[in-house]
């Protein structure tokens, strides 16, 4: 990764998602450094924790208002940032949702929610920024997908499909937006915790559901998600430096994986042959979700 | 339970079924297409149920399963075949579009997925079979929405993999290279968006039609070569989670895989801005686009 520059203190950043966890952590990070920081808030809460958190670092950061799922409010904060500064030189869009259960427990309305925000939220916002960039024949645009874009996952399928559309639609858009000087840079962040987590950790509806055949493994999984973010010692703040280098980069890569134990996993995921990795993972974590007499009585009460 | 078949690969694959000895339903969106489907089938002699299928309403997906539990109780296999693709550059493509595609290339399949689940587990097990497309593992431009359809449904089918095997239920997800079906070939879907000159990405348009001739000249592939895959993993004991059909796709996946990601990016993607700025100085005026149009 090259860079590492002091930032051109005009340049203009527009962060999505900075409401809270790695957005609002980027957001305050690249405004300590010198950059024109807008930060994208959902609701009034989200405005004053950003707000009161930039206060107490010393730090300025405006913030726009926009649900990213709605395309004309997109547009409107896209516009208001072009009227004040008549620039926007890098967008990392951080927002996003996640969705926990096992598929079939999922109901159509909740997939097509996570997809309104994690997918077509970001292209809502990205269509609105790409004139800009296009004319000014420079710009930067980081998409936050995820580890989980890059390998399937138990119990977060919604979340995961969600994640590798993204990594689908940069690949092409990458290469499309590429003759205009704009390029664009997926941030494939490793397991953290986030309010992602902590505070709004959007379990399916029927997840929860005792009478559904995944309830028992949808609990055990749960726990050991929580032991593995208690012992994560991975933090936001690693997460915002990275994505400042990557920022300053002369020529920014199409990915960037963040954390030492993603970009373990992931090498093993691509290098080792055929399906390994994928079958012995996996039936590892199934044994420990699904003791195997619970498993075969699920299997008998079916049959 | 094949559905899109009424053409093109879902139509070969719920014939070869047919002809492996599957009780095949296919799932086709109106009668004419029932007709067609009975009629090739029936040159063949081979026993072949059609059901009314539309994957993006919710009413017909329900019916149309309730058909299958109603007659047999359960269900072996599910392919996933209905699909689209239309192309465009992204900043062209109309927000209703992208979502009208992921409505059928990803909503549609999971709801379809979702309403077959219980009628696999009461088999006992079985198998869904996903047709995704090297577009599914490598981003094709002009086709963001299409490619990022196809990369949620790699996700969506390694997550569920995962989920359904203690069921016995496998997941395994199709990958052929460029297939010469109607996908492609009529007007190549380019939207009328990417058509109109005064898009900034008009430019750029013909040197990237011209690519996808030489590239659909080179294949090979037919909807053949994907069926009998097909029949493969619903008669095989242990299916794989992926299979890559056609040589110059499986060739291009394994570059991809091996390569470092900054050296095969800078020769593959690398080659399509290329083609696209030298394009753009070479056709200044690319008028021949024009009577395309549809």
């Amino acid at each position: 990764m090259k860079g590492g520059g002091v930032a051109d203190s005009h340049e203009v950043v527009l962060v999505t998602g900075a409401g809270s966890g790695m957005g609002m952590e980027t957001a305050l990070l690249m405004a300590a450094g010198g950059y024109r920081v807008y930060g994208s808030v959902l609701n009034d809460t989200e405005d004053a924790a950003l707000r009161n958190e930039a206060a107490a670092r010393r730090t300025a950061v405006e913030t726009v208002r926009m649900d990213v799922t709605d395309a004309e409010q997109a547009a409107s904060a896209v516009r208001q940032v072009m009227g004040a500064e008549g620039r926007i030189d890098v967008l990392i869009q951080f927002v996003g949702i996640g969705l926990r259960g096992f598929f079939e427990d999922l109901e159509m309305a909740e997939i097509r929610r996570v997809f309104d925000v994690n997918l077509f939220g970001l292209m809502n916002v990205t269509q609105a920024v790409l004139p800009h960039m296009r004319t000014a024949r420079r710009g930067r645009i980081l998409l936050t997908s995820s580890i989980g874009g890059r390998m399937g996952s138990m119990s977060i399928s919604g979340y995961v499909s969600s994640k590798f559309a993204i990594e689908g639609w940069a690949e092409c858009l990458r290469q499309e937006v590429a003759p205009f000087g704009i390029w664009v840079t997926l941030l494939e962040p490793g397991l953290i915790q986030t309010p992602h987590f902590t505070v709004n950790r959007n379990r399916a509806r029927r997840a929860m559901d005792p009478s559904s055949p995944y309830y028992s493994w949808f609990c055990q999984h749960e726990k050991i998600v929580d032991d593995i973010l208690a012992n994560n010692k991975f933090t936001v703040a690693q997460i915002a430096e990275a994505v400042r280098r990557i920022v300053q980069a002369r020529r920014p890569r199409l990915r960037y994986v963040i954390g030492t134990k993603a970009k373990l996993i992931l090498a093993m995921h691509r290098y080792i042959p055929g399906e390994w990795f994928q079958n012995v993972y996996w039936s590892m974590v199934r044994r420990m979700v699904t003791k195997p007499r619970e498993q075969a009585q699920m299997r008998a009460s079916y049959n | 339970m094949v559905t899109g078949a009424s053409r093109g690969l879902g139509a070969a694959t719920a014939c070869r079924l047919a002809a492996a000895g599957f009780q095949v339903w296919a799932g086709v969106r109106n009668e004419e297409a029932a007709a067609r489907l009975k009629a090739l089938a029936g040159q063949q002699s081979l026993p072949l149920e059609t059901v009314y299928l539309d994957v993006t309403d919710n009413a017909s997906v329900n019916s149309a399963l309730g058909v299958i539990e109603q007659r047999t109780g359960r269900l072996f296999g599910l392919v996933n075949n209905a699909g689209l693709a239309e192309r465009a550059f992204f900043e062209d493509y109309p927000e209703q579009k992208i979502r009208q595609l992921f409505e059928v290339n990803l909503f549609g399949v999971m709801s379809v997925t979702r309403r077959a689940l219980p009628l696999l587990r009461a088999n006992g097990g079985g198998r869904i079979v996903m047709i995704s497309s090297i577009g599914g593992r490598i981003g094709l431009h002009c086709l963001s929405p299409y490619s990022a359809s196809k990369f949620a449904i790699e996700g969506f089918s390694e997550s569920l993999s995962i989920e359904v095997k203690p069921f016995e239920i496998a997941v395994s997800i199709i990958e052929p290279g460029i297939v010469k079906t109607e996908i492609w070939d009529r007007q190549k879907r380019v939207l009328p968006e990417a058509r109109d000159r005064s898009s900034p990405y008009y430019k750029y348009l013909l040197p990237l039609e011209e690519q996808v001739d030489e590239f659909l000249n080179m294949s090979s592939l037919t909807p053949a070569d994907v069926a009998a895959r097909v029949v493969h993993v619903m008669q095989v004991a242990r299916p794989k989670l992926r299979y890559v059909v056609g040589r110059r796709a499986g060739l291009t996946l394994s570059l991809r895989k091996y390569l470092p990601s900054a050296l095969f990016e800078r020769v593959y993607f690398g080659e399509i801005v290329r083609r696209m700025k030298k394009g753009q100085s070479e056709n200044p005026t690319s008028s021949a686009l024009q009577g395309g149009a549809a």
